[in-house]
C-alpha cells in the first residue's frame, strides 16, 4: 500500500500516460501533414466514430477483465439497427416503443452467451462467434438485405446533434456512460468482483463472489450497450441497414487491450479503454486524409490491431517475448 | 436367458463403446433422407456430386482445423488464406507466366508461413490464437484486394483438370480429398507428432513434462492448417478458373462447425478425422437442402450459427449431463 502511494500519478497510470503522449503526438503530426484534420467536420468524425466504438468499449472492459470477450457486437449493432427500424417503420412502433424489442435483442445475446458459458462452460468467444453469424443472419432476413429507412426528422438528432458543430451528442452520452462504469468497477464491491474474477475464478467463488450472477450482468451490459450503439447508427444513417458494423468487434477489442486491459483478465481501466479506442480513430482518420488507397486500408487496420495486441503483450514479456526456458519452468 | 436379452448383453458395449460415434451418422442419414423428401431435385445424381464438391474444399481445411481443435487452438484466417493464396497463384502464373508447379510451391509456402506466424504469436507473445486470426483475417482479406482487386484469368486450360477433371469415372476433387483424409489419419494416429498433438490438446503442462515438444507442435498444426487452406485456394481457383479476392468468406466458421459437429471438442484432446468428415458433409448437405428448399441464402448464416451453438452444447452435455453444471460446484 506504502509503495502505491510514494509513485507519482503519472506512473501509476503509466499506460494512460503513454497513450496519451502517442495521442497528441498523432495529433500534432496530423495537423502539420495533412490539410483537412484541424477542421470541425473532421474532429466530429474521429469524435463521433470513437465514442460509438467507446460504448460498446467501456461493456467490453468489463467482459475483458472478467476474462471473458464477445465477438458478436458487430453484429449485434446491425441486428438491432434492423429490428429497430423493423418495428418503429415497417410495424409503426414508432421510435419510442421500437426501444423495447431492440434492447432485449441484446439482452437475449449476452443473456445466452452467459448461460452457455455458466452452465456449460462454454467458451464465450465460441458462442458469441456463433452469435457473430446468427445476428448477421438476423438482420439480413428481417430486411431482405435492403435499406429500411423512413424515419421523422426529429430522430436525427439522437446520432447526428453536435454542440458546436464538432462535439457530437454521442461523445457527451459517452462520457456519461464511461464515469458511470469507472465509479461501478474503481469504487464498489461490484467493481472489486470484476476483477477478481478475472484474476482468478476458483478463488473468486470460494470467497463468495457471485460469479455466475456477475457474468450475467457484465454480458448483458455489453449486449445492451452494443443495441444502444446500434440505435445510435440508425439514427445517424436514418435507416436501419443490415451492413453495418462489420469488424466493429476487433476494433473494440484491440481499443481496449490498447487502453491496458489484459485478454487474460484481472486487470484493465475504463480511461484507457477510452484512449485507446480514440487512439485507433485517430490513426484510421489519419491514413484517410492521407489518401491510402480503401483495399490497402483494410489490411493496415488490421494490421494496426495486430500491432495494439502485440504491444499490449510486449509490455508484459518483453519484446522477445517468453522464452522456452520460463515456459518449462513457469506452472500454468 | 432369452435370446432378447442375449442380443441385448452383446450389443450394449457395442453401443456404449460407439455411441459418440454412431450418432453423427445417424444424424446424417436422418438429414439426408429429410432433404431426400422436402428438397427439389436433392437426390439428382449431379447435386449428390456438387455436394461432394463443395465439402471437399472445406473438408481440406478440415483436416488441418481438426488437428488445430484437438491442440485446443483454433484458427479463424483460413477463410482469407484461401482467397490470399489464390490470388499468389493467380498472379504467378497469370501475370509473371510462371511454370504451376513453382507457382504452387510458394503459394503453400505463403500459408505455412501465416501458420508460422500465428504459432509464434501464441508461443512467444500468449497472443490466444483466435485473437492473432481474428485480425489476421482482416489483414489477409485486405491483401488479397491489394494484390489485384477483380478476378485474375485466364490460367491455362490444363489447369481445369486438377478441380473439375476425372480418373476414370472419380472425380479428381474427390481423390484428392480422400487421399488426404488418409494421410492426414496416419500422421495423426499413427505418428510421433499426431500424439504429441493429443497430448498438448489434453493437458498442456503434462505433456510439457512428458518431454513432448509443446511450441513445435503448436506451431507445427497451424503450419499445416495454413498449407491445406492454401492448397484449397489453389483448388478453387482450378474449379473456377479464374482466382477473386472475395471468395471463401467466413469459410473458416462453416470449418469450425464441420469439426465440432464431427465430434472435437473445443477444449482440446479430442477429435476424430472420420467425425470431421462426416461432420463437414452433414454441414454441406444442410446448407445445399436449406437451398433446394427454396429459403433464401441470408438464412445460412442463422443456421450456421446455430448449427455451431448446437455442436458445442451436445459436446458439453455429454460431459457435464443435461443440467450442465450446478450453481455450487466451484
Amino acid at each position: 500500500m506504502k509503495e502505491h502511494r510514494r509513485t507519482s500519478v503519472l506512473s501509476r497510470y503509466k499506460q494512460e500516460r503513454n497513450l496519451g503522449i502517442a495521442l497528441l503526438g498523432i495529433g500534432v503530426i496530423l495537423s502539420l501533414t495533412t490539410k483537412g484534420f484541424l477542421t470541425s467536420y473532421s474532429i466530429s468524425m474521429i469524435l463521433y466514430n470513437s465514442s460509438l466504438l467507446g460504448i460498446m468499449g467501456i461493456g467490453m472492459t468489463v467482459v475483458i477483465i472478467m476474462g471473458e470477450i464477445d465477438l458478436s457486437v458487430g453484429s449485434l449493432v446491425a441486428a438491432t439497427s434492423c429490428v429497430y427500424s423493423y418495428f418503429a417503420v415497417n410495424l409503426a412502433w414508432g421510435v419510442w416503443f421500437a426501444l423495447i424489442p431492440s434492447l432485449l435483442t441484446g439482452v437475449v445475446g449476452g443473456a445466452t452467451i452467459a448461460f452457455l458459458r455458466n452452465r456449460f462452460r462454454i467458451p464465450s468467444f465460441i458462442s458469441s462467434l456463433a452469435f457473430f453469424m446468427i445476428w448477421r443472419g438476423v438482420a439480413l432476413v428481417l430486411t431482405g438485405s435492403r435499406t429500411i429507412s423512413g424515419f421523422g426528422d426529429n430522430f436525427a438528432v439522437l446520432g447526428a446533434f453536435s454542440f458546436f458543430g464538432t462535439i457530437p451528442l454521442v461523445t457527451a452520452i459517452l462520457l456519461v456512460l464511461a464515469a458511470v462504469v469507472w465509479f461501478l468497477l474503481s469504487r464498489t464491491t461490484n467493481g472489486l468482483y470484476v476483477y477478481s474474477i478475472g484474476s482468478n475464478e476458483r478463488i473468486a467463488r470460494l470467497s463468495g463472489v457471485p460469479v455466475n450472477k456477475m457474468r450475467y450482468a457484465a454480458l448483458i451490459t455489453l449486449g445492451l450497450l452494443s443495441s444502444f450503439s446500434g440505435i445510435i447508427v440508425t439514427s445517424n444513417l436514418m435507416s436501419g441497414n443490415p451492413t453495418i458494423g462489420e469488424g466493429f468487434e476487433m476494433l473494440v477489442v484491440a481499443g481496449v487491450i490498447l487502453g491496458g486491459t489484459s485478454l487474460a483478465g484481472g486487470s484493465g481501466t475504463v480511461v484507457g479503454t477510452l484512449l485507446g479506442v480514440l487512439f485507433l480513430q485517430l490513426i484510421e482518420t489519419g491514413l484517410v486524409l492521407l489518401g491510402v488507397d480503401p483495399f490497402l486500408m483494410m489490411l493496415l487496420r488490421g494490421a494496426i490491431i495486430l500491432l495494439a495486441f502485440f504491444a499490449g503483450t510486449v509490455q508484459q514479456y518483453g519484446l522477445a517475448g517468453v522464452s522456452r526456458k520460463t515456459l518449462a519452468t513457469s506452472q500454468e | 436367458m432369452t435370446a432378447g436379452s442375449t442380443m441385448r448383453d452383446v450389443l450394449r458395449p457395442v453401443v456404449a463403446k460407439y455411441r459418440t460415434s454412431l450418432g453423427l451418422p445417424l444424424a446424417y442419414i436422418v438429414v439426408f433422407a429429410f432433404f431426400s423428401i422436402f428438397g427439389q431435385n436433392f437426390l439428382a445424381f449431379d447435386n449428390v456430386l456438387g455436394i461432394l464438391r463443395l465439402m471437399s474444399i472445406t473438408g481440406i481445411i478440415g483436416i488441418g482445423m481438426t488437428m488445430v481443435i484437438i491442440t485446443g487452438e483454433i484458427d479463424l484466417s483460413v477463410g482469407s488464406l484461401v482467397a490470399v493464396s489464390g490470388m499468389v497463384f493467380g498472379t504467378q502464373v497469370v501475370f509473371w507466366h510462371w511454370n504451376m508447379f513453382a507457382a504452387g510451391a510458394t503459394t503453400l509456402c505463403v500459408g505455412a508461413l501465416n501458420g508460422l506466424l500465428v504459432g509464434v504469436l501464441r508461443n512467444r507473445y500468449k497472443i490466444p490464437a483466435f485473437i492473432s486470426t481474428l485480425t489476421l483475417q482482416l489483414i489477409l482479406r485486405g491483401l488479397a484486394f491489394v494484390i489485384y482487386p477483380m478476378s485474375l484469368s485466364p490460367y491455362p486450360e490444363t489447369f481445369r483438370f486438377l478441380a473439375t477433371g476425372h480418373v476414370g469415372p472419380v472425380p479428381s476433387l474427390l481423390i484428392i480429398l480422400l487421399v488426404l483424409y488418409l494421410a492426414g489419419y496416419v500422421f495423426l494416429f499413427r505418428s510421433r507428432h499426431g500424439r504429441e498433438i493429443f497430448a498438448v490438446g489434453a493437458n498442456e503442462t503434462a505433456a510439457r513434462y512428458a518431454g513432448v515438444r509443446v511450441e513445435l507442435t503448436r506451431t507445427l498444426v497451424f503450419v499445416i492448417v495454413g498449407v491445406l487452406s492454401s492448397l484449397a485456394g489453389i483448388l478453387m481457383a482450378s474449379n473456377q478458373m479464374s482466382s477473386l479476392p472475395n471468395i471463401a468468406k467466413s469459410y473458416e466458421l462453416t470449418v469450425i462447425a464441420g469439426v465440432i459437429v464431427g465430434g472435437a471438442s473445443l477444449s482440446g484432446g479430442t477429435g476424430s478425422l472420420f467425425g470431421t468428415f462426416v461432420g463437414m458433409l452433414l454441414v454441406q448437405t444442410i446448407a445445399n437442402g436449406m437451398v433446394l428448399m427454396g429459403l433464401s441464402s441470408n438464412m445460412q448464416f442463422i443456421v450456421q450459427g446455430l448449427i455451431i451453438l448446437l455442436a458445442v452444447l451436445i459436446n458439453a452435455i455429454n460431459s457435464l449431463g443435461i443440467r450442465g453444471v450446478s450453481k455450487d460446484i466451484a
